[in-house]
């Protein structure tokens, strides 16, 4: 086995990140659109507001998605030209790159999403408060923003 | 800005009272005051609500027998006289719709019912006698009933051994009808026997007819229920072009509730109105009235210190659309003042740094303004509408300073925030900064109106140093000015940040502890990354759509399907672009902006006014 098989772990790296990021989203959304439903059966006016609530969970598989296409990028595996003769130290950092991703936006989309359930049911009951309940999720993902921007920070770096 | 509002104490006839309602209500100019529960006071609207459930079940009603509308609703435009006139025809209007859907409901259930006497009897459309007869022969029985075909020739031969008489009539899924007949004595035992076959007996009604002539009754009941349900029909949809006329009879029935339930004082010959005006339309106020009476005594007085009017916000077109946004997070109250002018230009401007895209942008301002155009949306619909609109020239700037093009790169004047996310977080962070400050400003003015000046030192101008003076320490050139200025800034707060206090040890003490708020403002700054965040992943999604469809596009066949890979792209990329644009902009004004000077808690001013829920707009030329 030749010693530059770096790539592997810098595209391991990407699929696992894009993966983790879309797993947590699609659970999110799922869970806060468990409720919207429930929702929108006795007050199908508020469909507008719910969405909103239920979408918001869904960030994390773009951020996700976004780590991944940087690594690729930087790995020049979407030019075409794929540096396959990475150092392992090279795609080790990369893969490094994306822990942040691949750690924290699975759990935060979760928890964002028990946020977005809360907020929807809080909305059912008022209305007008759909602006709070917004605020209220969104701080969840101040999280997935600061991970995001972390991995962002270390692949553009490499 | 906020508009200062008056109380209205306003004293009139009696006779008067309804008059007075109608006017005030059409000129819209009060909001009336609640005094606690006055069970004195009657505000029974019954008989109204009862007329508006009646109009809207009959709208809904003839709704499915409107013709289909192709593009958008018409709108729906009337003049007051109209509006304030009563139809004399609504009742006839209301019960014709009413009973003609009660009796659709009838006749459809009758028809139900015949066609289950019509399957019954239609295996037995072959019995070549009249239903009296079964019942009549003596010392015979006649039975009827089905059996099991495979069973058939079993019991043919049961019947004959007894000297029976049986004949086949039709066929019922897969058994048969039958008749026979056998004489009286053996009746009991040929019963035990074909029961064993499977026969069942089915009892036929008594009745000096043919089957088959009943079958050609129930028919011609079924004909002539359905064509009854068709005239009936045909009068619903002759109602359904009239939809307007009735929509304008919920409206008014609305209108009349709202009247009813006004709360009002009375005495034996007087009414007693108290209530909230906006200080800008008292002469409207005061034309509401004397339209209808001059013998009235009004008052208006400025609000007392323990009573918190509705608040009224009066800006421009373009400020107006973006009151929604602080409307969703808390209204202002009236003793602050309205920070929607400012807000609205910050907002304009990270939301169109969010999206960063100049074909995005376009995109924005041609579908949504023709949408504005065409749909016509009202109250907050109408202003996110227009949030969009106004985002989507911001956006355009954005994407030429980021030259970004549906995905495409065409010389960035600025930055390429793919290329130089450092840089983009740069700019993200540095914007941050600017709105903070401009958030501790308006505190400062706040201060400043309530007089009190340490204030304005100790929590505005100590941070809004220390902020400029963290800033310029990254830079080489100015590390040193920012060095001093920070020291600078934090001394302030130290020192003035508990100038209340008279003790010098718990000063100091307070000082030292609102110095700790640097890390929520490092916080608050850092929150800002999110515009770099949300920038590039709106562009990294672009240019992955582009190179999606570059890799389809080979020949023919695969340009097609370039170009419906590359629609479908941007636009699921716009809307997620959007939504998540909107919702992060917000929360940037909600928490970062209106943390450092906001209070909120107004309630919103709801005056007694025409109630339009159906009705788009009423001409009225008091409004002109």
């Amino acid at each position: 086995m030749s010693d530059n098989y770096g790539l592997f772990y810098a595209i391991l790296g990407a699929a696992l990140v894009a993966s983790l990021g879309g797993f947590g989203s699609a659970l999110g959304v799922q869970m806060g659109g468990k409720a919207a439903a429930g929702v929108t059966s006795e007050k199908p006016e508020l469909f507008g507001k719910l969405l909103i609530l239920q979408a918001l969970p869904g960030t994390q598989g773009i951020y996700g998605f976004l780590i991944a296409v940087l690594v690729l990028i930087n790995c020049g595996v979407l030019s075409g030209t794929p540096q396959v003769a990475m150092s392992i130290d090279t795609g080790l950092s990369y893969f490094a790159a994306c822990l942040p991703g691949i750690i924290v936006l699975p759990i935060s989309a979760y928890f964002q999403a028990k946020m977005s359930v809360s907020s929807i049911n809080m909305v059912a009951k008022q209305p007008d408060s759909s602006g709070k309940g917004i605020t209220m999720t969104v701080l969840v993902e101040t999280y997935a923003v600061l991970a995001l921007l972390a991995s962002i920070l270390m692949v553009t770096g490499i | 800005m906020i508009i200062p509002m008056k109380k209205l104490k306003l004293v009139a006839l009696k006779e008067d009272k309804e008059n007075l309602l109608i006017s005030l209500q059409r000129y819209g100019e009060v909001m009336f005051i609640k005094h606690g529960d006055d069970t004195n006071i009657d505000t029974d609207a019954s008989n109204e609500e009862i007329q508006l459930q009646r109009a809207e079940k009959s709208i809904s009603l003839i709704r499915k027998y409107k013709a289909k509308h192709k593009g958008f609703a018409d709108q729906i435009a009337i003049d007051y006289d109209e509006f304030k006139t009563e139809d004399p025809a609504q009742e006839k209007i209301l019960a014709t719709i009413e009973n003609a859907d009660e009796e659709i409901n009838n006749l459809r259930q009758d028809n139900t019912a015949l066609q289950e006497k019509l399957a019954f009897y239609l295996p037995w459309s072959g019995l070549d006698m009249m239903l009296s007869d079964l019942y009549m022969p003596h010392y015979a029985v006649i039975h009827t009933g089905t059996i099991e075909t495979r069973n058939m020739q079993d019991f043919v031969d049961m019947i004959s051994e007894y000297g029976g008489e049986i004949q086949k009539v039709g066929v019922f899924g897969y058994s048969q009808t039958i008749v026979y007949a056998c004489y009286e004595d053996d009746d009991n035992e040929i019963i035990e026997k074909s029961k064993n076959l499977g026969f069942i007996e089915v009892i036929l009604p008594s009745d000096k007819k043919y089957v088959s002539e009943i079958i050609i009754e129930t028919e011609k009941a079924i004909t002539k229920n359905r064509q009854r349900i068709e005239t009936l029909e045909l009068t619903l949809a002759e109602y359904a072009k009239q939809t307007d006329k009735i929509k304008l009879f919920a409206d008014q029935a609305a209108t009349a509730i709202k009247r009813r339930q006004a709360n009002i004082q009375e005495t034996v010959d007087t009414v007693y109105l108290e209530g909230w005006v906006r200080s800008d339309r008292i002469v409207r106020l005061k034309k509401a009235i004397t339209d209808v009476t001059d013998v009235f005594d009004l008052e208006l007085v400025d609000p007392q210190t323990d009573e918190i009017p509705p608040t009224v916000l009066k800006n421009n077109k373009f400020v107006d659309a973006f009151e929604s946004v602080t409307d969703m997070f808390s209204k202002p109250n009236p003793y602050e003042i309205d920070p929607n002018p400012v807000m609205s230009i910050w907002y304009w401007i990270i939301f169109g740094m969010m999206m960063g895209d100049a074909g995005y942008g376009l995109l924005m301002v041609v579908v949504v303004g023709f949408l504005l155009k065409k749909m016509k949306p009202k109250g907050n619909m109408r202003r996110l509408f227009l949030i969009i609109f106004y985002g989507g020239f911001s956006t355009i700037l954005w994407g030429i300073l980021f030259g970004s093009y549906f995905g495409f790169t065409i010389f960035p004047i600025l930055l390429e925030p793919i290329n130089e996310p450092l840089k983009m977080l740069l700019v993200s962070l540095i914007l941050g900064g600017c709105h903070l400050i401009t958030g501790l400003v308006i505190k400062a003015y706040h201060n400043l109106r309530d007089k009190h000046y340490m204030a304005i030192l100790s929590d505005s101008v100590s941070w809004i140093v220390l902020l400029i003076g963290a800033g310029l320490l990254f830079l080489p050139a100015t590390a040193t000015v920012g060095k001093w200025m920070a020291i600078a800034g934090a001394a302030m707060i130290i020192l003035f940040a508990g100038w209340k206090q008279k003790n010098p040890f718990a000063r100091l003490g307070i000082g030292l502890y609102s110095l700790y708020g640097a890390t929520s403002y490092l916080g608050d700054i850092l929150s800002y990354s999110r515009i770099l965040a949300l920038a590039m992943s709106s562009a990294v999604l672009g240019m992955v759509m582009n190179m999606l469809a570059k890799m389809l596009a080979t020949n023919v066949i695969g340009y097609f399907f370039a170009a419906i890979v590359f629609i479908i792209g941007h636009v699921f990329n716009l809307a997620m672009g959007l939504l998540s644009a909107y919702v992060h902009t917000s929360r940037l004004q909600y928490i970062e902006f209106y943390g450092k000077f906001y209070e909120g808690g107004g309630t919103s001013f709801q005056p007694l006014t025409l109630q339009l829920k159906h009705i788009d707009t009423v001409n009225d030329n008091i409004n002109q």
